[in-house]
Order: structure tokens, then C-alpha cells, then sequence
């Protein structure tokens, strides 16, 4: 598949035509971190960024989604749904985050389709960038989701000098390379020879050593043993880290009413709130704290890759770096690697 | 053992439901926190070994450099040993004299934001309540503020609710925030919590002459009176 390089000045120019036609979600400065923004224009974009706190699944996955509202009048249910509509350009996600899009599509666009994200993953292109700076908490090397591309990219560009190796994934990211081809040239050798380079150096960079081969096996006869009522001693179940964990995808329902009318919508929710699991008639399956943080655990690294093939950790370190008691992913992939 | 600039986790929090005797190292805010759980009955006294070493103050990376500087409830400090122990580890006098601000200092370092500023803090809300989770003194197994049935706010992050969520929980900790700046630590957004809820502590200090955390045979200022049970 073809190269091409676009310079960052003419990429700034491609965003900001973009950004005037569709909307246009990037990367922005956000306190002392950032986040994923609907942007006017390139000014507030930033490409140099690390790990935004709260993953780019929220553009596709909202944490507050409206569903449908409904108005009752004489006697008939009226309902209008809300899907949003018009293209998004997702630009700026990192390959971790990229390749836990990839992960939601198998869950939400497998067997069961879930209307409301596929519709949304529809009408978004990704735009990835590869990452040149890892922090020491990132580990996405083990899993191979990154960090030169990750496996939801319509598009990957890559630093490179002054501008970007733009190197099309899809069908979806050549039509829009072809769309916009004023903006691009090819690569030439030169430029190729230093982004092998540039994805040498950042994936030598990484220094994290997990093997993962057999770890569903081994973990799956794991199930009762006492480490993980030693793990969960520390856990103080606030539940962050799948607030901001890019392959989380668990939400509740909740409804407004007002009147004759109302609002039905869903928003994140986390397996670590000891109300998450309870059911009607006061049945709950993870009663304690060391059955919801074990929970987690096999859902990501056990369930998953049973059931959908593929281990729903992308290795992005948020939950690693935010956990104010220090429970860490990475120590329970070398417990049972 | 790790005791340094790091240790931001809030260990009372630890304390509540263990059956057991154990010994706890204390920061300074950790210290008063025991002291309100003891106020409150949700630790025995008995059975705690308070172990207090001088606090060094902990540190957090602040703005887009990632510097690490001192955060900004530990500026605040009132006393960074606790007011209760068993076994006192007496810190360096250097030390010390920096832990004990004169009150004027500790009054210079609270931020003076009102209003607007609080509302676009609130909207970064994740809700995800990691906040409440941390909090040594929120003990309650139901909380009114995550959602279950009846609620005060709903369990999704509604934007329009996210001050309603924030200003309950701000007034609950009025009188009872120890400033230990466990919310602040575990907050995925960085919301400075402490800021808002030592000005809500300074109003419970100006009206009724209450500082959480110093005594433990000081009555709580909204507390309820107790009917006197005669004995027949």
C-alpha cells in the first residue's frame, strides 16, 4: 500500500477545512492533561500529547447517551430517537486507544449489534497517530496494540521531520486520502527509511517484558486462589480505573420522566460499585470486594479472549497511573504469565 | 515499609470494619480522620496502635511540566502529626517548624474562588465517585449521592446534576473534613475537592466554633441531641 506524507502545516489546513464542513473531535489541552474536544479549527488541536485521562470511546460510547424521549398524548406513546447524524473525524488516537476501538467493535458489532455504537463507529473516521513518547506506564508492546498503529485506524500517521508518514488502513482511510490528495504527496524513500526508524526507536523504547500466550488458561484455573483477597485488600473500589479504561463498555439505563414525557438514556457504569452485579430479589453474585476486583480482572484477560478472541487490555497504563491504592494490571498479568 | 512525599492514599479508610487490633501509621490528616471515626463509632479506639511519625507533606505533579510540588491541601496542613497517638516518632525540628504554619499562613494559601469557576470544575466530573470511595469519613453503606434508589441525583453523569452531586457532598463534609486530600488524590480529573471543602470547613470554624479532628471528646457541632434515658 502506498506512503504519503502530508507536512503539518498542510495538515493543519486539511483539519481546519475538515473541522468547517463535519465535525471534528482532537486532542486538546485540558488542565495539566487533555482530552477529546469537538475543535473549530486546528488552534486548539495538540498531536504532541500524552494519554488523554478520559479515552476517545467516549465519542463512540458516550458516558451520557440519550436513547429516545417519548410524550405521551391522549392515550398514544410518541417516541423520536436521537442517533446522532452527519460524519466525525476522530483525529489524534493514540494506537492503544485505536485498537480498543477494534476491541468494542467485536463486543458491540459481533453477534449482538448494539444499534447506538455501531452507528456511531459508522459515521466516524479514525484518524490515528503513533505514538512517540511512551510513559513508564504504558505497556501496550506486550499486546501488540501498539505503539507505531493500532488495529481501528482508518488512517495512521506518523511523526516524521516536519510533517506525517500517512499510510491508509482501510477502504475508508484511501477514499480519504483520494478525497483530500491536494493535501498529500507520496512518501519519498528518504522519509520511509526514517519512519522505519522512528518505529524502531519508539517500539525499542518500551521496555515492559509480559508474555500473555496461555494466560486465559492458566488464570482460568486460578479462580479461587487467595491472591486475589491479597489484591483486593488494597482496592478502595472506586472504580476509575474503568472509567478510564478504553475497552470498558459496561452501562446502565436510567429514565427521566417529566410530566407525559420523558428521556431514556445510558451512561457508564462500573463493576467495581458493590451495586453493579445486585438483582432484584437482593441475589448477588459478587457480594465482596475480592469477587468485583477478580471480576475485572477475568473479564479483561479471561473472559474476554474466551469469548471474543481477542485480550481486552490495550496496555494505555491509565488505570495503572490513576489508582490511589496502587492496584496494578501488570502485576496480575506477571503473577499468572 | 514506604513512608514518603508519595504516600497519598488515605489509610483510616482501611481501619473501618476491621475487627482486629491493628497498628496504623499515621499522617497528620490521617491522625484527625481517626479521630472523627473514633467520634463516630465507626473505630474503636482500643483497638488502633497509632503510630505517628512526622508527615513530610506529599507530593503532586502539577501542571503540563508534571513538576511534583507540594499539594495543595498539604500547604493547608494544620498539624502534620497526628493529634492522637501510641507511639510518637519525633520528626526533625526543621521539619516541624514547616509543618506548623501560623494559622495566617494556612488562611494565605486558600484559594478565593466563588461561583463560575466551581460550576466548569463540577462539568469535568466524571462521576465516577472515587471521591466518596476514598474519603475516610464516608463510611455510609448507602449514600444518597450514588444513585440507588431513592436518589438525590442520578447514577449517570447528567451534566445538569454534576453541582447538585458536588455541593451535597461538599456540605456533608462541612465540620468533617479532616483535609487529608485522599478525594483530591484519587479524582481521575483533578478537581481541587479540598479547596471547596476546607471553605465550607472555615464556615462551620467562623459560626460554630468547630475544627474537625483535634479532640476526640469534642462533640460534632450538628449533632443531634440525645434524649436522656432515665433510669427507673
Amino acid at each position: 500500500m502506498t506512503s504519503f506524507y502530508i507536512t503539518e502545516s498542510s495538515l493543519k489546513r486539511l483539519v481546519d477545512q475538515l473541522a468547517k464542513e463535519q465535525i471534528v473531535v482532537a486532542p486538546v489541552r485540558e488542565g495539566s492533561g487533555f482530552s477529546f474536544k469537538r475543535i473549530a479549527d486546528s488552534k486548539g488541536m495538540c498531536l504532541d500529547f500524552t494519554n488523554s485521562t478520559i479515552p476517545p470511546k467516549s465519542v463512540l460510547l458516550p458516558q451520557l447517551e440519550e436513547l429516545f424521549t417519548y410524550e405521551v398524548k391522549s392515550g398514544n406513546v410518541k417516541t423520536a430517537g436521537s442517533a446522532g447524524d452527519g460524519t466525525v473525524t476522530l483525529i489524534g488516537v493514540r494506537p492503544c486507544d485505536s485498537s480498543a476501538l477494534s476491541i468494542l467493535d467485536r463486543v458491540m458489532g459481533g453477534e449482538y449489534v448494539d444499534p447506538y455504537y455501531s452507528k456511531n463507529r459508522e459515521r466516524t473516521l479514525v484518524l490515528g497517530v503513533s505514538c512517540s513518547k511512551p510513559e513508564s506506564t504504558c505497556f501496550c508492546n506486550v499486546f501488540g496494540t501498539g505503539p507505531v498503529e493500532g488495529s481501528g485506524d482508518d488512517v495512521t500517521f506518523t511523526k516524521v521531520d516536519s510533517g506525517y508518514v500517512t499510510r491508509p488502513k482501510t477502504g475508508r482511510g484511501k477514499e480519504f486520502i483520494k478525497k483530500h490528495a491536494d493535501y498529500f504527496r507520496e512518501a519519498t524513500e528518504k522519509e520511509l527509511e526514517l519512519f522505519e526508524r522512528e518505529s524502531d526507536r519508539v517500539t525499542k523504547s518500551m521496555e515492559t517484558k509480559l508474555k500473555i500466550e496461555g494466560l486465559p488458561e492458566r488464570m482460568s484455573k486460578a479462580f479461587d486462589d487467595p491472591y486475589w483477597q491479597e489484591l483486593s485488600r488494597r482496592c478502595i473500589e472506586c472504580g476509575v480505573c474503568s472509567f478510564i479504561c478504553p475497552t470498558c463498555y459496561c452501562f446502565d439505563v436510567v429514565e427521566e420522566v417529566n410530566g407525559n414525557q420523558g428521556r431514556r438514556s445510558r451512561g457508564w457504569d462500573t463493576c467495581q460499585s458493590c451495586r453493579f452485579s445486585k438483582m432484584a430479589g437482593g441475589l448477588d453474585p459478587r457480594p465482596t470486594k475480592p469477587d468485583r476486583l477478580k471480576h475485572r480482572f477475568y473479564h479483561k484477560l479471561q473472559y474476554m479472549p474466551m469469548t471474543f478472541g481477542a485480550i481486552s487490555c490495550v496496555g494505555c497504563g491509565r488505570c495503572v497511573s490513576r489508582c490511589p491504592s496502587n492496584v496494578d494490571i501488570r502485576e496480575v498479568i506477571a503473577k499468572w504469565q | 515499609m514506604v513512608w514518603n512525599e508519595h504516600c497519598t492514599a488515605s489509610l483510616p479508610k482501611y481501619l473501618i470494619g476491621i475487627k482486629d487490633k491493628v497498628g496504623i501509621v499515621t499522617k497528620g490528616c490521617d491522625g484527625r480522620a481517626i479521630v472523627e471515626l473514633i467520634k463516630d463509632k465507626q473505630v474503636d479506639r482500643d483497638k488502633v496502635v497509632i503510630i505517628a511519625p512526622v508527615c513530610p507533606g506529599v507530593k503532586r505533579a502539577s501542571g503540563t511540566s508534571k513538576e511534583e510540588v507540594l499539594a495543595g491541601y498539604c500547604e493547608r496542613c494544620p498539624d502534620r502529626t497526628s493529634p492522637i497517638s501510641d507511639i510518637s516518632i519525633p520528626g526533625s525540628p526543621s521539619e516541624k517548624g514547616a509543618a506548623q504554619r501560623s494559622a495566617s499562613d494556612a488562611k494565605a494559601g486558600k484559594p478565593s474562588k466563588r461561583g463560575t469557576p466551581w460550576m466548569e470544575e463540577f462539568q469535568r466530573c466524571t462521576k465516577c465517585l472515587a471521591c466518596i470511595r476514598a474519603c475516610p469519613l464516608c463510611y455510609c453503606t448507602e449514600c444518597e449521592l450514588d444513585g440507588s434508589m431513592p436518589s438525590l441525583v442520578s447514577k449517570l453523569r447528567i451534566p445538569s446534576e454534576l453541582p447538585t452531586f458536588h455541593l451535597v457532598r461538599a456540605m456533608h463534609m462541612a465540620g468533617r473534613c479532616v483535609g487529608c486530600g485522599a478525594c483530591e488524590a484519587a479524582c481521575p480529573v483533578d478537581i481541587p475537592l479540598t479547596d471547596l471543602y476546607s471553605r465550607v470547613n472555615d464556615e462551620v470554624e467562623r459560626i460554630l466554633g468547630y475544627v474537625p479532628g483535634i479532640d476526640v471528646n469534642s462533640t460534632p457541632p450538628v449533632e443531634l441531641p440525645r434524649p436522656k434515658v432515665e433510669k427507673k
